[in-house]
């Protein structure tokens, strides 16, 4: 396959690489989900 | 009526103490269609099914974790407890509950049956396993059980599908209405529970008299929930309590009592023995199998034979992952010319998922034997042997089986610890399991024992004792953190039903096997296929100007990061290949030994890995340092065996601590505790080594 040059696949690889380390650092900075029980029972407060 | 979060069908939830044949139920009644999930924040597995009533009705089925009482002793039965008391997030109260409850054994079932009664809900009581009452000489009335529980009770046998169209037909609708508490108890004793209800109610608290009911009869939810109410309602809690104190009340051991009174009068009046009650074939075979000595030998037996399926015949399906991988690999890299993608799809991707796919058919393996083992009941068997010898270092009888199959692979060893009840000695057999020699750390034994040692004799006692360094220091460790991890969680109850002897339920295993694989697999498609992708960054970039592949490690960031971090490996005896090689290892151990065979210059050959290895060995026994003497003398190699005994160098493992203790902390304490404990011991093997002159 030649279509594809070694300047294209560096360019596609650094892509993957910099989607991958932005969605880790999405994931790291995510607030968690509240772990209260979700009923009324005020164990959020 | 409650709705689930995603959809708005009538609930029912199946419960009943472990064993008692909830899932065959479950699997009767659904026709073994169902939806596996967790609930949400916790490890417990939750399995749901859509159903058709008699009538058309569509309803939602959920096979709750299986639990002794709502008194909870392990993370499986409080979440069972919060679902019921309508206290676990994201997930309703249901609107039905079957109780299933073991025909044979109504005077241990029945008290979660009160309980359960007692929460408010409509119960239906599934009488199972009547077959097994009759062969032991008992005679039931279902009807008569009925009127004493207030509750209808349908017969049935799971197995064999018996009672299982009456018992749908008893979910027919309008649902039958909740009853009432079966039991009264003494004046000071309903006058605590109304005057805390109402306190309740007015502070806006739903199911007010079974929230009372819990916080004064139920010590594990005055310590869990109490203190996370808001704190009129914790006030009026304490008061309750305080009022019973001064009334000289126990309102736990009174209500314990009116329960057993309770069930005494109903088993009276709806069960007889009809006087053949004799020795079941089960308890034939547990004369044997818990024999105090031949017991022993029937457990070691069974242990064996499963350690030695997990090598020998996950060896196979493991050989066509590696070929599927290589002829992938292959296959892609012919697509593409050389290149960045070209590599990252196949040094990157394809070479570290594959790496990790690999272990899947021990995992596939390790879970069958495992459900063949629950399924037949020998596994509670298995527990009650192991229990009082694994207490001593702080650990569950449930953690031998996880730990021995530590030795094949960490990863199942750490999946397969959901069995164990109790959340401390769950963690603790985590937290060392990794301490196992596995068999990803054969390879690199493989290159550095012959350095050690030439004859084989020699080599299998080093084996041995390689084998007994990372099992001993599991248990030590193990009984060290248990003193420090929890110190506050109360002991958890032996309390362990053994069920009777039976044909497991082979398509339950089956798709319980199926379920832990694609967990396995997902969690490498996505985390560890992530994870790979940054080290394989790490492992290219920057770009060496000279394009040469040993260069190319050097110039990266990773290697540069080798050569950073020589003043730290040189107290240990390694050099700069060494420290780089352990680096690059960090996320698979078995890369050190391509790692030191790039650092050479030693060509690899798949087709000799014998003579591949031994090229590796003269290339590091000839190697010199500058004043000519040798650069890795025995003492440095003993410091590499030392630290790839100890270091963890599996991010996979790390990936799947992750995610069954759900906590980042645990996974990344357990890696860096490891990695530490790895380098001082290395670091104490050469330095005390070179003082003794070695």
């Amino acid at each position: 396959m030649t279509w594809i040059s070694q300047h294209w696949q560096t360019l596609a690889a650094a892509t993957i690489v910099a989607v991958t380390a932005v969605i880790f650092l999405i994931r790291a900075l995510r607030r968690k989900k509240s772990s209260a029980c979700g009923h009324n029972c005020g164990c959020n407060k | 009526m409650s709705t689930g979060e995603n959809n708005a069908l009538p609930k029912v939830a199946l419960v009943g103490h472990p064993n008692v044949g909830k899932t065959t139920l479950f699997n009767q009644l659904t026709g073994e269609r169902r939806k596996v999930g967790n609930y949400a924040g916790v490890t417990v597995e939750k399995v749901s099914a859509t159903i058709f009533t008699p009538h058309g009705h569509q309803l939602e089925l959920v096979d709750l974790p299986g639990c002794y009482s709502l008194t909870p002793e392990s993370p499986d039965e409080r979440v069972t407890r919060d679902v019921l008391l309508g206290d676990f997030a994201e997930e309703a109260r249901p609107d039905l509950i079957i109780n299933v409850v073991d025909a044979a054994s109504l005077e241990r079932h029945l008290p979660l049956t009160l309980q359960l009664i007692e929460l408010g809900l409509p119960v239906l009581v599934a009488l199972n396993q009547v077959d097994r009452a009759e062969a032991k000489g008992l005679r039931l009335n279902p009807q008569v059980l009925s009127d004493e529980l207030g509750v209808p009770v349908v017969a049935c046998q799971a197995t064999s599908g018996k009672g299982v169209v009456q018992l749908k037909q008893a979910l027919r609708f309008p649902l039958p209405p909740a009853a009432e508490r079966r039991w009264k108890g003494s004046a000071a004793l309903e006058h605590a529970i109304a005057d805390l209800s109402k306190k309740l109610e007015a502070l806006g608290m739903e199911r007010p008299e079974v929230h009372a009911l819990q916080l004064l009869g139920d010590t594990d939810y005055r310590v869990k929930v109490q203190p996370k109410l808001p704190r009129e309602a914790q006030i009026a809690a304490r008061e309750a309590a305080a009022a019973c104190i001064k009334e000289n009340l126990v309102p736990e051991d009174e209500i314990i009592k009116l329960r057993t009174q309770t069930i005494r009068r109903a088993i009276t009046a709806a069960a007889h023995t009809m006087g053949n009650e004799g020795e079941t074939l089960s308890d034939k075979i547990d004369r044997a199998a818990l024999h105090p000595i031949g017991g022993w030998f029937f457990f070691a037996a069974i242990m064996f034979a499963i350690f030695w399926s997990i090598f020998r015949f996950a060896e196979i399906p493991m050989h066509w992952v590696e070929l599927g991988v290589g002829y992938t690999k292959d296959w892609v890299g012919g697509l593409l010319p050389e290149g960045d993608l070209n590599s990252l799809l196949t040094d990157g991707i394809i070479e570290g998922v594959g790496a990790v796919v690999i272990f899947l058919p021990q995992i596939l393996l390790l879970f069958l034997l495992i459900g063949l083992l629950e399924g037949s009941g020998y596994m509670s068997r298995a527990t009650f042997l192991m229990d009082k010898v694994m207490a001593q270092v702080g650990l569950s009888g449930k953690s031998f089986l996880p730990l021995l199959s530590g030795y094949a692979c960490a990863i199942p060893g750490v999946m397969a610890t959901r069995s164990i009840n109790s959340n401390k000695q769950r963690l603790l057999t985590i937290l060392v399991l990794p301490w196992q020699s596995c068999t990803a750390r054969l390879p690199v034994y493989a290159i550095l024992i012959p350095l050690l040692i030439p004859s084989v004799l020699g080599q299998t006692t080093m084996m041995f004792f390689i084998y007994f360094l990372g099992t001993g220091t599991a248990l030590g460790v193990a009984w060290l953190l248990s003193k420090r991890i929890g110190v506050g969680e109360a002991a958890p109850h032996f309390l362990l039903e053994l069920p009777p002897y039976r044909l497991p339920d082979f398509s339950y295993v089956f798709r319980h096997v199926l379920d832990r694989g694609l967990a396995f697999l997902r969690k490498a498609g996505s985390l560890i296929l992530g994870i790979v992708i940054l080290l394989w960054a790490l492992g290219t970039y920057p770009k060496a100007p000279s394009g040469e592949e040993q260069d190319q490690f050097n110039y990266s960031a990773m290697g540069r990061i080798g050569h950073f971090i020589e003043p730290v490996v040189k107290p240990l005896g390694w050099d700069a290949r060494l420290g780089t090689a352990t680096l690059a290892s960090f996320a698979a151990r078995e890369v050190f030994v391509s790692q030191v065979a790039v650092s050479f210059a030693v060509e690899e050959d798949e087709d000799d890995e014998d003579a591949f290895r031994a090229q590796i060995r003269t290339a590091m026994t000839d190697s010199r340092k500058p004043d000519g003497s040798p650069a890795y003398p025995p003492l440095t190699v003993f410091s590499v065996l030392i630290f790839y005994i100890y270091a963890l160098q599996c991010l996979p493992t790390t990936a799947v601590v992750q995610r069954e203790t759900k906590s980042w902390k645990w996974a990344l304490a357990q890696l860096a505790g490891m990695s530490l404990f790895a380098y001082l011991a290395a670091l104490i093997v050469y330095q005390g080594g070179s003082l003794l002159g070695f």
